[in-house]
C-alpha cells in the first residue's frame, strides 16, 4: 500500500491531470451539439422511448415496467459500447500528451474510462428519476450494484486498453470491433429477458458477460431480487483477468505504436 | 567546472535506433489474412541514431542541430521515454522532463479558461497553482476580453500568445523546447516574451532547444550539438557548432 501511495503522491498532479483529460473527453462529446451537456441525458432518454414503441407494438407480452427494463439494459450496454468504441482512437487522440510529457500511459485510459463514467451519471440519475415516477423502488439487493458496476468499469477499461494497442496494428479493428458490438447488443438480453437465452443455452452466459450482468443489474435494482452469484463471481473474476492481460498486453506492445505515432 | 563536480540531468550512453520498415506492410487484419501465406519481404533496416553518447549538466542550457531527418526528433522522444532506444544504450534522466511545443495541446473546442487549467495540469501545476497565476497568464497573453471564447474563434496571433503564455509556467526540471520559437505575435510581445523566457525558463532550469534557427541557437544556448545521420558530427560552443553546420550546406 505505502509503495503504490509513495509512488503516487510525489507527482502532486497526477489526479488532477487525469480528472481535466477526462472532463474535457467527456466535454468533447457535446462540442458540437447546440444542447450541449443536455445532450447526454436527451439521446439515451430518446433512445429509450423509441425502442420502447416499437418492441411494445412488435411484442405479445412485456416484462413489467417495459420502458425501465430496457432502460437498465441500455444504461449498462451503451457504456461499454461507448467506452470501447471511443477506446479505439484513444492513443491517437492523446498523443500530444504521450511525446511531450513523462508519464504513466494507464492514466489515459483511465481519465477515459472517468469521462465515460461522467456520462453515465446522467444516465443513472434520468434512470432513477424514472423509476421513481413508474412506481419502482430501490431495495436491498440493490446493494449489490456496485460490484457489477465495478465488474463493467473493467470490462471497459481492459478492453479499450486491448482495442487501442491492436488499432496500433491493424487500422480495421474499428469496423470488426463495430460488427462485435452491434451482435452483442441483440444478444445480451437487453429487449427481453435473459432467462430466454439461459433456459436453451445456459452456456451463452459464460460466453457473453454482458447477459449475466444486465441481468443482475435489473434484478437488483428492479425487482430487488438476489443476483445470481455465479455469474457475478465469474465475471468479475473474468474481469480481473481480463484486466491483468489488458495491463500485460500494452505494456509489451505499446511501444511499437508509439513509434508509429 | 568539470562534469564530475555538476549534478547531471539526462546522461545519454551508447543510444542507438533503428526502425524496422516491413515491405510487406500490414496495415489491417486483411492484410493479415492475405498475406498469411505469401513469402516475406526483406525488411528495410533504418538507422535513425547511432551510438549517441552525451551527457547534459543540470542549468544547462544546450541545442540540437541538424537537417530534417537527421535524427533530433528520435533522439527527443527517446528522451521522453515515448519511444524505446535499441538495447545497450542507457538513458538517464533526472527530475521531471517536459518537451513544449507551439500549438501543444490547445484545444480548440474549449475556451481560454479551459485550456489553461488542461494544458497548466499537463505541464505539471497544480489546479491551485493555475488559480493563483491564472490572471498573469491571460493578462500576459492579452486576452482578457476572450476568457470564455472557444479557441476556435481567435486568429492565429492569439492562439500562438495563450499558448507562449501558458507554457511559460511549466514546472519541471528539465524542459526541451522542440522547435518552439516563431510566431509569437507583433514586435510588442515579442519583445514582451523574451523578457519572459529569459525570466522563467532559462533560469535555473536545465533546456535543451531543438531549432533549425540559428540565431535562436546562439542566442540562447551555452552549448550546441549538431547531428547528421544518427550521429553526432560535434559538440561544443555553438558559435563553433553553427559554422560547421552552415558550412555543411555549401559543402
Amino acid at each position: 500500500m505505502f509503495k503504490i501511495l509513495s509512488k503516487i503522491l510525489p507527482e502532486s498532479n497526477r489526479f488532477e491531470r487525469i480528472w481535466k483529460i477526462a472532463q474535457v473527453d467527456f466535454r468533447s462529446r457535446y462540442y458540437n451539439n447546440k444542447l450541449g451537456v443536455l445532450w447526454a441525458l436527451l439521446f439515451p432518454l430518446f433512445r429509450i422511448s423509441l425502442y420502447y414503441t416499437v418492441f411494445n407494438l412488435l411484442r405479445d407480452s412485456t416484462p413489467p415496467n417495459f420502458a425501465i427494463f430496457i432502460f437498465a439494459g441500455l444504461l449498462i450496454w451503451l457504456m461499454f459500447a461507448e467506452s470501447t468504441k471511443r477506446g479505439i482512437t484513444l492513443i491517437n487522440r492523446r498523443k500530444y500528451l504521450i511525446q511531450n510529457i513523462q508519464f504513466n500511459h494507464f492514466d489515459l485510459f483511465t481519465a477515459h474510462i472517468l469521462g465515460i463514467v461522467l456520462g453515465f451519471n446522467y444516465n443513472i440519475v434520468a434512470f432513477f428519476i424514472f423509476s421513481l415516477l413508474s412506481g419502482v423502488y430501490l431495495g436491498i439487493n440493490s446493494l449489490y450494484f456496485p460490484i457489477i458496476f465495478v465488474t463493467l468499469l473493467l470490462f471497459c477499461y481492459s478492453i479499450s486498453i486491448i482495442l487501442a494497442t491492436l488499432n496500433g496494428f491493424f487500422k480495421d479493428i474499428k469496423h470488426l470491433w463495430d460488427l462485435l458490438i452491434l451482435a452483442g447488443f441483440w444478444g445480451s438480453a437487453i429487449f427481453y429477458e435473459a432467462d430466454k437465452i439461459l433456459e436453451k443455452a445456459p452456456w451463452f452466459a459464460f460466453c457473453n458477460p454482458f447477459l449475466g450482468i444486465i441481468m443482475n443489474t435489473r434484478r437488483c435494482l428492479l425487482f430487488n431480487e438476489k443476483p445470481d452469484f455465479i455469474l457475478l463471481n465469474f465475471n468479475l473474476l473474468v474481469a480481473i483477468i481480463l484486466t491483468i492481460f489488458a495491463t500485460f498486453f500494452f505494456k509489451k506492445y505499446s511501444y511499437l505504436i508509439l513509434e508509429k505515432l | 567546472m568539470s562534469q564530475k563536480d555538476s549534478q547531471v540531468s539526462i546522461e545519454v550512453s551508447n543510444i542507438s535506433k533503428t526502425f524496422v520498415v516491413k515491405q510487406n506492410s500490414i496495415q489491417s487484419i486483411r492484410d493479415y489474412a492475405f498475406n498469411i501465406l505469401k513469402k516475406r519481404k526483406e525488411n528495410q533496416i533504418i538507422s535513425a541514431l547511432s551510438g549517441v553518447n552525451f551527457n547534459i549538466l543540470t542549468g544547462e542550457t544546450v541545442g540540437i542541430i541538424g537537417r530534417n531527418g537527421s535524427g533530433k526528433s528520435t533522439l527527443l522522444n527517446i528522451i521522453m521515454g515515448s519511444i524505446r532506444a535499441d538495447k545497450g544504450g542507457i538513458i538517464k534522466t533526472h527530475g521531471r522532463i517536459i518537451r513544449l511545443a507551439l500549438g501543444m495541446g490547445i484545444d480548440l473546442n474549449l475556451t481560454a479558461r479551459d485550456n489553461i487549467y488542461l494544458n497548466g495540469s499537463i505541464i505539471g501545476l497544480s489546479f491551485k497553482k493555475i488559480g493563483t497565476i491564472f490572471s498573469d497568464i491571460i493578462e500576459f497573453a492579452g486576452l482578457e476580453d476572450f476568457v470564455d471564447t472557444p479557441v476556435k474563434f481567435y486568429s492565429k496571433g492569439m492562439k500562438a500568445r495563450l499558448n507562449f503564455s501558458i507554457a511559460m509556467h511549466a514546472e519541471a526540471d528539465v524542459i526541451l523546447l522542440d522547435e518552439f520559437f516563431g510566431g509569437v505575435g507583433d514586435q510588442d510581445f515579442k519583445k514582451k516574451s523574451d523578457e519572459m523566457f529569459k525570466q522563467k525558463i532559462l533560469e535555473g532550469k536545465t533546456i535543451i532547444i531543438v531549432s533549425h534557427s540559428m540565431s535562436i541557437i546562439q542566442k540562447y544556448c551555452t552549448r550546441c550539438i549538431y547531428i547528421d545521420k544518427g550521429k553526432i558530427i560535434i559538440d561544443s560552443h555553438p558559435k563553433e557548432v553553427v559554422q560547421l553546420y552552415l558550412n555543411s550546406f555549401e559543402n
